[in-house]
């Protein structure tokens, strides 16, 4: 009862993961083990495998943190650098990584604001919208003056 | 695990009241009885404390905030010498945790003004403003101001924060030497009381606490990595691999800011995401200097 209590009635698989609600507090069950050694114990615990797809050969988040950061530092070069080499390869680079570098950033915000139900159908917008994004971009590039050209007009009409 | 819960939050001792009584007196000087009972009175500074409520016995009544008022003449300096007087003189259900009024258990953390701090180390700002007092935000409350750090003690316990080795070391035989400069990287970070005040005041733990570990868990976990006693470094770091444990920080730093003791789990963070990513190197541990022959 005091438990409920303190759960305010909710079951407790809605307060904490479910891979973690197997040993329930501090002094129940563990997955740890003491292996006796030559002179006494020691505790010799080994992790349960918490994310299964956690080995090398796996894309992980660690790795897609770093292609973002990567992103965002050549970002900074990029973004002046076409004002000052005003190429089509440079509209083509700039509308490529803001386009990915606005998909990433939405991904981290859906997923702190969006409710979990509507994650997925969130995200399918969230591809759709990234595509027609960078197809407007590639079509602006392709068919108009591009986008830096586009940007300095902007810019001289103040 | 409800009666430790009723145990912690009944009034203070008879001998920790009388010392109370007594420091009082000492700073006001014998003011206890005649004369300068007037001047104390002239002399009131009464204070509003709004504090939140709730009861579990009565969960169809919403949460409120009740109004105190105390005079801070007649009150020791932090917030927790407050709470404790509004419990002993005025209402004794109100239910909150505390244990050493010095900053070092970590049990008093609360949401005070807006600001997650310990009360027993936060000084009653001398205005008229009310002082307002909640529990840590978006935790689930067991009572009043006291929440339910259940999640958050299953998280710390996930990142197993014991000492781990290979090499098998007998227990309880001998020292564990490490040198001075390895000593000095956990600096900064085997200071936490695990107050849990940087994790609830973090947008991202609020959204995603169940999967998210939180600034206090992390600084935790990545102080146990850059030990050089600890040689299961590489499986450490392998469980943080995953979208949510660690990449759920977005370097928004309230953890730096509210820390009562100062510390600083942003930056404990920023570095794991570095040896994750293999950007930063581990700072060398000289593992040469570890063990029980060292000196």
């Amino acid at each position: 009862m005091s438990f409920a209590l303190m759960r305010g009635f909710r079951p407790l698989s809605r307060i904490v993961h479910p891979s973690l609600v197997n040993s329930y507090f501090l002094g129940g069950p563990s997955l740890k083990s003491t292996i006796p050694i030559a002179n006494g114990t020691a505790i010799q615990p080994v992790f349960s495998p918490q994310n299964p797809t956690a080995n090398m050969a796996v894309f992980t988040t660690s790795d897609h943190w770093k292609i973002e950061r990567v992103v965002a530092v050549a970002m900074l070069a990029i973004i002046p650098g076409s004002f000052v080499y005003d190429s089509a390869l440079m509209n083509y680079l700039l509308a490529a990584t803001m386009a990915i570098h606005a998909h990433w950033g939405m991904e981290a915000v859906l997923i702190d604001y969006c409710p979990r139900k509507a994650l997925p159908f969130a995200n399918l917008i969230r591809y759709a919208m990234t595509a027609i994004a960078f197809g407007g971009l590639c079509y602006f590039n392709y068919n108009d003056m591009g986008l830096t050209k586009a940007l300095k007009a902007l810019w001289a009409l103040h | 695990m409800f009666r430790v819960l009723t145990n912690s939050t009944t009034p203070i001792s008879g001998v920790g009241r009388f010392f109370l009584a007594q420091v009082r007196n000492a700073t006001v000087g014998a003011s206890t009885t005649t004369a300068p009972e007037k001047n104390r009175e002239a002399s009131s500074r009464i204070k509003t404390v709004s504090i939140y409520r709730w009861n579990p016995e009565e969960p169809d009544k919403k949460p409120y905030l009740q109004d105190y008022k105390i005079d801070l003449n007649d009150c020791g300096p932090m917030v927790l010498d407050a709470l404790i007087k509004i419990k002993n003189e005025q209402d004794t259900t109100l239910a909150f945790r505390r244990s050493c009024r010095e900053g070092i258990c970590g049990s008093c953390s609360m949401n005070i003004d807006g600001r997650n701090t310990l009360a027993c180390i936060c000084k009653i700002e001398d205005s008229n403003k009310p002082l307002k007092i909640h529990p840590l935000p978006h935790m689930y409350v067991i009572k009043d101001l006291v929440p339910d750090f259940t999640n958050f003690y299953m998280q710390y316990k996930t990142i197993e924060p014991f000492l781990k080795r290979k090499t098998s070391t007998p227990v309880g035989d001998k020292q564990l030497y490490q040198s001075v400069e390895d000593r000095k990287k956990l600096d900064g970070m085997y200071e936490c009381i695990l107050c849990a005040c940087c994790s609830t005041s973090c947008p991202s733990y609020w959204w995603n606490a169940d999967k998210y570990l939180g600034p206090a868990v992390l600084m935790q976990a990545y102080k146990w990595i850059v030990d050089s006693r600890d040689e299961y470094t590489k499986e450490r770091l392998e469980q943080f691999r995953d979208s949510f444990s660690v990449y759920r920080c977005h370097t928004i730093m309230n953890c730096a800011e509210s820390c009562p003791k100062g510390l600083n789990p942003g930056k404990a963070i920023g570095e794991l995401k570095m040896l994750l990513a293999n950007i930063g190197s581990m700072p060398p541990k000289n593992s040469s200097t570890v063990g029980v022959e060292y000196k």
